[in-house]
């Protein structure tokens, strides 16, 4: 053996391994809901030159604060900014899904089935015709009644495809008719409604929002049957375009039967509809 | 992996999943009376061709997340249909001169006959749609509406604000503003609505949607950037009038840029000019405009900016792909990235 020092390469000055760009700006394991595992993949040169140039490491949402070379002020600010702007977009799609959503999605796993054609879900899409007829219809209104007979056809087509609908909760369907109060006509309003039930729920509300209103209130759902504790988880508020959205929390156990309840107007105290909420079995 | 500089995969795909979805879409367009003034022009931008982007889009994610080809077809033809549909409303709008090479439809049959055939077809993209209920099944096939509902809003939403920026002469905007914008009006339509579709399709709406929307806004902000670009420095294959953006008065990531770096006289030369009508703008403020951006390097400023939007989509790909099975589909989607700032 040798007696010369043996010649060693000096430590990399970093704490991580530094193998790919995929972790300059968020962990791949931040996405909310698919969380693939990046991993080490060989990069063509003009991918990592692409990657390189958009670091915007720490402050970029889920920043990491690796890089692979310093990050210029400019590039840092330009990506962070993206990264705002969509970031915004989603939490505004976020909420307008959760307004829009009736409390249930169609297509959540365990709602659709293997088979599309005969499954829960399908049912679901059925259940929403009022809905979607109401508030579907907005894309490019002077075609709304074609949207209207689609949604109905499809609908219509998966109801009949599977008419057991026991288990699911469901969204509720209305059509308030155009009335005149006060000497102010108010044509009727789609209305958007939350309900969160794990029991197969009906509703039905028969409302018209007065248009100085801002705000309205029920006392609850109560039974026809005395006996039965009211539903009193019941709020109002507004969605994304400003529409009204009635948000109904039906508890796990409560007693199976028809309630009913009275819309009022917060400012005038004047009665603005009612709801009917038929939990079966 | 092969590198991307020779590849030709995407070319391919778009060619192939382009192929596709035409020989699909002429299925939808009828072919009865009155043809001369409804369905001849119906037909008009969509057998002119073009890029096939979004359905390829729409196929591959689809493919990608290990459906078939005709699961996601009507899907892809529908959006195709309204990508058509609302470009002649949009050249209309923004008081274009050419598509696809040719004289935009309105210039060659007037507004009232161009704007009915958009409408048309708008509501021919109705019908694929309808008939993914026995492909896909009635539950996704009204997910997939919702979803083009969506989409539709946002498409108008964008296209508002940028009219609404012309016709009140807002130029002094921030680069979020103009990325706000094409968000809306053009990343919904050009990349997020196909691959998220794609996905829901594929998955039966197992994955969050929402997963997929970074990486489509990134992909489609390069894109229109680039398209943007392609418009002041494109050869004759680009397919649009060369400076048609700064005759029309589009907001531009180069137009913003501009301004910002203008002096005050210069920012008010450019008012004056944005203010006036297309058909008022004389070649000589055109010429002007040009130069400055030149001058300022608004040009290269917006290519960089590109480059940086394309790298943070690349790795946004890597956040929503990376754990699917190797495919040619999912490679496609990773030099999408690429190809959208290198293509001329």
């Amino acid at each position: 053996m040798s007696d010369r020092p043996r010649i060693r390469r000096e430590d990399p000055n970093r704490e991580a391994p530094v193998r790919n760009w995929s972790n300059l700006y968020r962990s791949a394991g931040q996405t909310a809901a698919s969380k693939p595992s990046v991993k080490g993949t060989a990069v063509p040169m003009e991918t990592t030159q692409l990657a390189t140039e958009g670091a915007a490491a720490e402050s970029a949402p889920g920043g990491v604060s690796a890089a692979l070379e310093p990050v210029g002020a400019e590039a840092r600010e330009e990506i962070e900014s993206a990264y705002r702007v969509v970031d915004e977009h989603l939490q505004e799609g976020r909420r307008a899904a959760r307004a829009l959503s009736s409390g249930t999605d169609t297509t959540a796993p365990g709602a659709f089935a293997t088979n599309p054609t005969g499954s829960p879900g399908a049912a679901l899409a059925a259940e929403r015709i009022q809905e979607m007829v109401a508030q579907g219809i907005r894309f490019y209104s002077s075609l709304a009644p074609l949207w209207a007979i689609i949604v109905n056809a499809i609908a219509s087509s998966a109801h009949a495809s599977n008419p057991a609908q026991a288990g699911t909760p469901m969204a509720a369907p209305l059509s308030p008719p155009p009335l005149a109060r006060d000497g102010v006509a108010t044509a009727a309003a789609p209305v958007s409604i939350e309900l969160a039930s794990t029991r197969m729920t009906r509703v039905t509300v028969d409302f018209v929002p007065h248009v100085k209103a801002t705000g309205f209130t029920t006392s609850g759902l109560h039974a026809i049957e005395g006996d039965r504790p009211p539903l009193k988880d019941i709020t109002f508020g507004t969605d994304s375009h400003s529409r009204p959205v009635v948000r109904i929390r039906v508890p796990d156990h409560q007693p199976a039967g028809i309630y009913n309840g009275v819309i009022v107007d917060t400012d005038s105290a004047e009665p603005r509809g009612t709801i009917t909420l038929r939990i079966e079995i | 992996m092969a590198a991307l500089e020779n590849s030709r995969l995407v070319p391919d795909i778009l060619r192939e999943y382009g192929a596709m979805t035409r020989a699909a879409l002429y299925k939808y367009l009828p072919s009865g009376e009155p043809r001369r003034h409804l369905y001849d022009l119906v037909a008009d931008y969509p057998l002119r061709g073009g890029k096939m982007m979004r359905p390829s889009l729409c196929i591959a994610t689809a493919r990608a997340f290990g459906a078939n080809s005709e699961d996601a077809l009507n899907t892809a033809v529908a959006i195709e249909l309204l990508h058509n549909a609302l470009l002649i409303h949009d050249d209309i709008e923004d008081g274009s001169e050419q598509r696809r090479g040719q004289p935009t439809l309105h210039l060659e049959h007037g507004i009232p006959l161009a704007l009915n055939a958009g409408d048309t077809l708008t509501l021919i993209a109705l019908r694929p749609l309808i008939e993914n209920r026995n492909r896909v099944g009635a539950a996704i096939a009204m997910k997939i509406i919702e979803e083009t509902e969506r989409m539709a809003l946002a498409s108008a939403e964008g296209q508002a604000t940028e009219l609404g920026w012309r016709r009140d002469n807002v130029i002094d905007l921030a680069d979020a503003d103009y990325l706000s914008m094409v968000l809306k009006k053009t990343c919904w339509l050009a990349t997020i609505f196909p691959v998220r579709v794609g996905a829901l399709i594929a998955t039966r709406g197992a994955v969050d949607l929402d997963s997929f929307m970074r990486f489509g806004f990134f992909l489609g902000v390069t894109f229109q950037i680039q398209d943007d670009l392609l418009n002041l420095v494109g050869d004759r294959t680009y397919g649009k009038e060369r400076d048609g953006d700064l005759w029309e008065g589009k907001r531009t990531l180069m137009l913003l840029r501009l301004f910002r770096e203008s002096s005050a006289a210069d920012r008010e030369r450019l008012r004056s000019i944005m203010r006036a009508d297309r058909n008022e703008r004389v070649a000589a403020d055109v010429v002007w405009m040009r130069a400055q951006m030149d001058h300022h390097g608004c040009i290269d400023y917006a290519r960089r900016y590109a480059h940086r939007l394309a790298g943070a989509a690349m790795h946004e790909y890597s956040v929503v792909f990376a754990r699917l099975p190797d495919s040619r589909d999912k490679r496609f989607l990773e030099e999408m990235v690429t190809w959208v700032i290198e293509r001329n």
